[in-house]
């Protein structure tokens, strides 16, 4: 198959790309003949670049997020119809936490680390009062439930919930403050204005059929937690991170022997065919404009000693309806990269301190510091190359950044308080921490600290997350578009194949550049 | 139609989602292997669960059970076995 050049595009295909364009879902558009050399058939392609806030608007309607949370939901209830869901711990249910790397279930020491950490993070708020919603299995709730005066775990799954309850029996005990609603997360329903002082959402985000649908849960949790409390959203993927994170597992499941050029498809089909929600730290930041109740924003990384997919793309969101009492503390950050900064000379800077805080941004973060090397050189053009030169190559690499968890240790055993941040959302994950000199550790240092970002246009969050199951609203597009050229033009004029581009590729003086797209599918005839 | 004959076509249909036109044996693994997402297994769970009256609650559920044409031939048996 060859294409015709742009000199001799036919009328036909002028006329479909003058239709295609005219459609709303249609950002760009060029309709190239191709022609097969044995036959001299010609058929016509269209390579068309998609609106993604038109498939948002017509595709992602009520329906389709209701059959998207079902599914969600039923993968709940088969989880638990496992024998990994026969517990010997009832505090500890952590069947269906599989890993995107292995597809075997996490090691039962990362998920307590995991539990563990968010707990401790949970009690330093001290909430008496908590609504958490998905609270599954209540790896968080068994934890909690006991300090406080009331506990409202919600889940969409009757039959987890039937497990939570049978759990709680085994652990005995008063659970009196307790109530569990089967619902799923946006339904508020008979929660009083004002009447917690905490709302949970922990590693829940990631099955939310949409970001439209995440904000009304948002909306929700703004109403029901006083002022002073906190909207805790934890675990959440990291959608400026989804590229290194696609290429981190797709390089580790792929034989030595694989192409560069085939784990760049497979890299990009991961990419494509993701059916999670992946939401950028920047969509927490620019909720304030939104929602005026929101006083400050937190976004850091998760911590953990161990090495997983959790520690190394996930964060923590934290929004607190507090009055900031001091204002945000200022700070000078100093450039990491340019100071050249290791765990080392930052010991030394912090035991020699006098200042009492140090503020250091741009910090490599060495846990996939390689996942974003590969990531790069994936981009390059050298198709020759194996996965297994790459892995060689990454090996050999000296590391240059820095484990956040490992910069958190030792600002803490120097006595500062450590708060590391991913308000800034850069591409390559690199943090930004500040470490305050703890003087009465009974008084924890309260002030707020103004991180260091770049500015949030706050009137688009549909652009801070990915479409979920987008790959299939695809497909839909295509044949919608389709159909619209089938009724607006005659039959020799309508594609035989629609193929959807991110960018249509142009030659240096701007024309759309033939041989750089990709050959139709199927043969003609 | 022959009950394995409809689960061949129906991994054919989730496949063809997917733009995946690689063939498959009855052996071939698709959710352990990773071929298949967690979200298509739901949607062979419900079809398996429709057509032939699987209640996995019963049965207990794991991925192994569905991963391949000859798994589910032989949770089929099993399942009639029972019945």
């Amino acid at each position: 198959m060859n294409p015709e050049s742009a000199e001799h595009s036919t009328p036909r295909a002028r006329d479909a790309e003058v239709t295609l364009r005219a459609h709303p879902g249609v950002r760009d558009v060029s309709v190239i003949v191709w022609r097969s050399d044995e036959a001299g058939e010609r058929r016509l392609v269209a390579y068309a670049v998609p609106d993604s806030d038109y498939i948002n608007r017509v595709f992602v309607d009520a329906e389709a997020e209701r059959k998207r949370t079902q599914t969600w939901r039923k993968t709940f209830d088969l989880s638990q119809f496992g024998k990994q869901a026969d517990l010997s711990d009832p505090a500890f249910n952590i069947a269906g936490w599989n890993s995107s790397y292995t597809r075997q279930q996490i090691p039962a020491e990362h998920m307590r680390e995991w539990v563990e950490l968010t707990v401790q993070e949970l009690r330093a708020f001290h909430p008496k009062e908590i609504l958490e919603a998905g609270c599954g299995t209540g790896l968080l709730l068994l934890r909690l439930a006991r300090e406080c005066q009331r506990y409202a775990g919600t889940d969409f799954s009757s039959i987890v919930l039937k497990k939570l309850r049978k759990q709680m029996e085994k652990l005995g005990g008063d659970w009196s403050n307790v109530a569990l609603l089967e619902r799923s997360a946006e339904n508020f329903e008979d929660f009083a204005e004002n009447s917690f002082d905490a709302f949970i959402l922990n590693s829940v985000t990631h099955y939310f059929p949409s970001v439209a649908y995440m904000l009304g849960v948002l909306q929700g949790a703004v109403r029901v937690v006083k002022p002073g409390g906190l909207i805790f959203i934890g675990d959440v993927r990291s959608l400026v991170l989804l590229e290194p994170y696609a290429a981190s597992i797709e390089l580790y499941q792929a034989p030595s022997s694989m192409s560069l050029g085939e784990l760049r498809d497979r890299v990009s089909h991961r990419i494509r065919f993701e059916e999670q929600l992946v939401i950028s730290p920047e969509f927490f930041l620019a909720l304030q404009d939104r929602f005026p109740k929101i006083k400050r924003v937190e976004v850091h990384p998760r911590l953990g000693r161990f090495d997983n997919e959790m520690t190394r793309f996930r964060y923590n969101a934290i929004l607190h309806l507090d009055d900031a009492q001091n204002g945000d503390l200022e700070l000078s950050f100093l450039d990491c990269a340019e100071k050249r900064f290791t765990l080392d000379s930052i010991a030394a800077l912090l035991r020699n301190s006098v200042k009492g805080s140090l503020a250091i941004k741009n910090v490599i973060n060495s846990r996939i510091e390689n996942d974003v090397e590969a990531l790069a050189q994936l981009g390059t053009t050298e198709t020759s190359k194996t996965v297994g030169e790459i892995r060689k190559s990454l090996e050999a690499r000296a590391p240059r950044g820095i484990d956040p968890q490992k910069i958190c240790t030792l600002g803490e055993e120097l006595g500062y308080r450590v708060d590391v941040s991913w308000v800034a959302a850069r591409p390559d994950g690199s943090y930004d921490v500040v470490f305050r000199k703890l003087l009465d550790s009974a008084r924890p240092v309260q002030q707020a600290i103004a991180w260091p970002h770049a500015d949030i246009d706050a009137s688009q969050l549909a652009r801070f997350a990915n479409v979920p199951g987008l790959a299939v609203l695809r497909e839909k597009l295509i044949q919608q578009l389709l159909d619209y050229c089938r009724q607006n033009l005659s039959p020799d004029k309508v594609p035989t194949e629609l193929i959807l581009m991110d960018t249509l590729p142009t030659t240096p003086d701007g024309q759309v550049d033939i041989r750089k797209l990709p050959v139709p599918e199927t043969p003609p005839g | 139609m022959d009950r394995m004959v409809e689960v061949r076509e129906f991994f054919k249909g989730l496949l063809a989602i997917r733009h995946d036109r690689q063939p498959f044996t009855d052996s071939t693994s698709f959710f352990l292997s990773g071929r298949l997402s967690s979200v298509d297994a739901v949607e062979l769970v419900v079809f398996l669960e429709e057509k032939y009256g699987i209640d996995f609650a019963e049965v207990g559920f794991d991925q192994s059970q569905i991963d391949s044409v000859e798994a589910i031939a032989s949770l089929l048996s099993t399942v009639k076995a029972i019945g």
